[in-house]
């Protein structure tokens, strides 16, 4: 029996027409061409990651990414924050000084330039009294370069010490007030 | 042009590459060098976006993101380690049930999680905790997990039953709001309403005549939608007639329709439908077998993919194949820029095949299948004698012939053993056996088809004078 739309009833045809649109929407998905592998999407569980596995580096093609989508980096630093062990909000916007001691809750980051070489700085962190776990990654947020991620060498009794060029971008993130800083 | 979205953001089609990408790259996700969502998933997932039918399934996903929750950090539930597999879902169940938490309460099952809330009792099933874990992939690739995070946020903090429809909703619409920009509804409806208006101008047969007919009306008026090719217009009759089919069964079984969200009745519909045989072959474990190259797919695909709708379409799918196949290639001239005197001689040329011809190509097809099948048998055949000293008669000898005489990836004597390629001919055996019932089908349709013209040279003769002086009429060209 040929097939009719002309003797549906208008209950059949809305049906019908739903399933028109939905057959039609699977034909153009799977007709959509395939971008190249390597088309600069970023996986989620990847950003995930690099956001909680301290062994998962920040890599110069995700922190591009970041860069240059908004909602990307937005997601990015909703992970990073996520049950981070510090938090360092940006300063104040008004002064452009850059800073060389910066506060969050409950420790501090100081920069100290070494005497045994001025073109050096020490970056010390000071996690304060804390329990649990000492941090493992800091993730600097909002400077130039958008987004960096350095691991953390161990503690010594409370404190982080790393020595870094000045001009590094570690260096001038976190002298720059308008960066967040997280510890995780 | 689409009401909401700049144009270059879609393509012909009207799905955004954007969105065509997102679901394709959670189908080729791997984790460990398996998938990481089952295909069947990734299929579902694909339907409930096309049918706008996803606000049930994201009820379910807030309700197991609570469970997960409740066994520890519902991030590294989904997003943590290895392939997404119910056993995954099903051993948090019982982690959360173990802690023993009084609100909401979780009580792992065997195919289910039951949460008791203080305001409701709710189940998830864990069959379907893949599909939902694919959707929440589509979510935050989507819309964004900082969104995500927002709706599901107050249900995570202080869960209820009341709070799990808020984030569901919040995240529908969020959903709702995305795909507007990224889905073609309103082309679709256009084209709907182009082809039921003639329709409905006629009786309102599906069949050959109308698709004819409706070309040569449509292909030259660019108002009327995407209707250039005769090839694009059989597919969306053959849409329309799995739609009306769907429509018409579904009433047969249940009447009358709710019609609240027609979409989500339609995605239960599509869901019940068998999976295309060809995805079937392409996809693992079958894929560790080459059963068809690529000319043999693009020469099965049409009928194949057609389904029923080929019974009442024979004569459209032998038009597609032939003249179909020359617009193709004219299409292709006009992106070259061929001048009129080329463009004319391309169109005169005709079509490669006649109907005789593409016959011909449907015994072919035809064959080679019954060879591919014959191989299969012989390979799992083998498997199962090996060890019984029987050989397996005349029979067995025919298949191991037919497999003796195939040089394609995984017919080699050793790697036909492969343990993968075995699975893989097992696999094949069903869809190719579908592929052959739809072919065999179509060649009896043919063979018991009276043409109108009379006969079939005659039928070529008049369908090549038709189609001729309608490519002169859409491609110029000095005749």
């Amino acid at each position: 029996m040929t097939t009719t739309w002309g003797t549906l009833t208008p209950q059949q045809r809305a049906v019908a027409a739903a399933a028109f649109e939905a057959l039609e929407t699977l034909d153009a998905l799977a007709a959509a061409p395939a971008e190249p592998a390597n088309d600069g999407r970023v996986r989620f569980a990847d950003l995930r990651a690099v956001a909680t596995d301290p062994d998962r580096p920040l890599g110069a093609g995700l922190a591009r990414a970041l860069a240059a989508d908004r909602r990307l980096g937005a997601d990015f630093e909703r992970l990073v924050a996520r049950r981070a062990a510090g938090h360092i909000r940006a300063a104040a916007a008004a002064d452009t000084g850059r800073l060389s001691v910066r506060e969050g809750n409950g420790f501090r980051i100081t920069l100290k330039p070494s005497r045994a070489d001025g073109a050096q700085v020490y970056v010390i962190i000071d996690l304060g009294p804390r329990t649990g776990e000492a941090p493992r990654s800091l993730f600097v947020c909002g400077g130039e370069p958008v987004y960096q991620k350095h691991g953390l060498p161990a503690a010594n009794d409370g404190v982080v010490q790393i020595l870094a060029d000045a001009g590094s971008d570690l260096v001038r993130g976190l002298a720059d007030r308008r960066t967040e800083v997280f510890l995780r | 042009m689409h009401d909401t979205v700049s144009p270059t953001a879609l393509l012909q089609s009207g799905v955004s590459p954007d969105l065509a990408q997102a679901l394709r790259a959670i189908g080729e996700e791997t984790v460990d060098g398996a998938p990481r969502f089952p295909a069947a998933a990734c299929g579902q997932l694909a339907r409930l976006v096309a049918c706008r039918s996803y606000s049930p399934t994201l009820l379910e996903l807030c309700h197991l993101v609570v469970v997960a929750d409740a066994a520890g950090d519902w991030q590294q539930a989904f997003w943590g380690s290895g392939p997404v597999r119910a056993d995954r879902f099903r051993a948090l169940a019982a982690a959360a049930a173990a802690r023993g938490r009084q609100l909401p309460r979780i009580t792992a099952e065997a195919h289910a999680a039951r949460i008791a809330y203080a305001d409701g009792l709710f189940s998830v099933s864990l069959p379907r905790a893949p599909l939902l874990a694919a959707l929440l992939e589509l979510m935050v690739s989507t819309i964004g997990f900082v969104a995500v995070d927002d709706a599901l946020a107050p249900l995570l903090a202080a869960p209820r039953a009341a709070a799990a429809g808020e984030a569901a909703n919040a995240l529908s619409r969020a959903l709702y709001d995305h795909l507007r920009d990224h889905l073609p509804t309103a082309q679709v409806q256009r084209k709907l309403t182009a082809l039921t208006a003639f329709l409905d101008q006629g009786g309102g047969a599906i069949d050959d005549a109308t698709v004819l007919a409706f070309w040569l009306e449509a292909s030259a008026n660019p108002g009327a939608g995407d209707f250039r090719t005769f090839a694009a217009v059989v597919r969306a009759f053959v849409n329309l007639w799995r739609a009306v089919d769907l429509a018409r069964g579904r009433q047969a079984v249940d009447a009358p329709l709710p019609l609240e969200n027609p979409g989500e009745v339609v995605e239960t519909l599509l869901a019940g439908e068998d999976e295309s045989p060809l995805a079937a072959l392409a996809a693992p474990p079958a894929a560790a077998v080459k059963f068809l190259n690529g000319r043999e797919i693009a020469d099965l695909e049409p009928v194949v993919e057609a389904g029923a709708a080929a019974a009442d379409l024979p004569l459209s799918l032998l038009r597609c194949e032939v003249f179909g196949r020359q617009q193709n290639r004219l299409v292709e001239a006009t992106r070259r820029r061929l001048d009129g005197r080329a463009m004319g001689a391309a169109i005169d040329a005709g079509p490669e095949d006649t109907y005789a011809a593409r016959r011909a190509v449907l015994d072919r097809l035809l064959a080679h299948l019954e060879r591919v099948l014959r191989a299969a048998y012989h390979v799992l055949a083998r498997g199962r004698r090996t060890g019984t000293g029987r050989d397996g008669g005349a029979e067995a000898e025919e298949c191991a012939r037919a497999f003796g005489g195939l040089s394609r990836r995984g017919f080699g004597e050793a790697e036909s053993r492969d343990t993968a390629v075995v699975a893989g001919f097992a696999a094949a055996v069903d869809p190719l056996l579908q592929i052959r019932a739809r072919l065999a089908g179509h060649a009896r349709r043919l063979d018991g088809l009276v043409p109108p013209a009379g006969d079939w040279q005659r039928q070529f003769d008049a369908d090549r004078a038709l189609f001729l002086t309608q490519f002169h009429l859409l491609y110029g060209g000095n005749a």
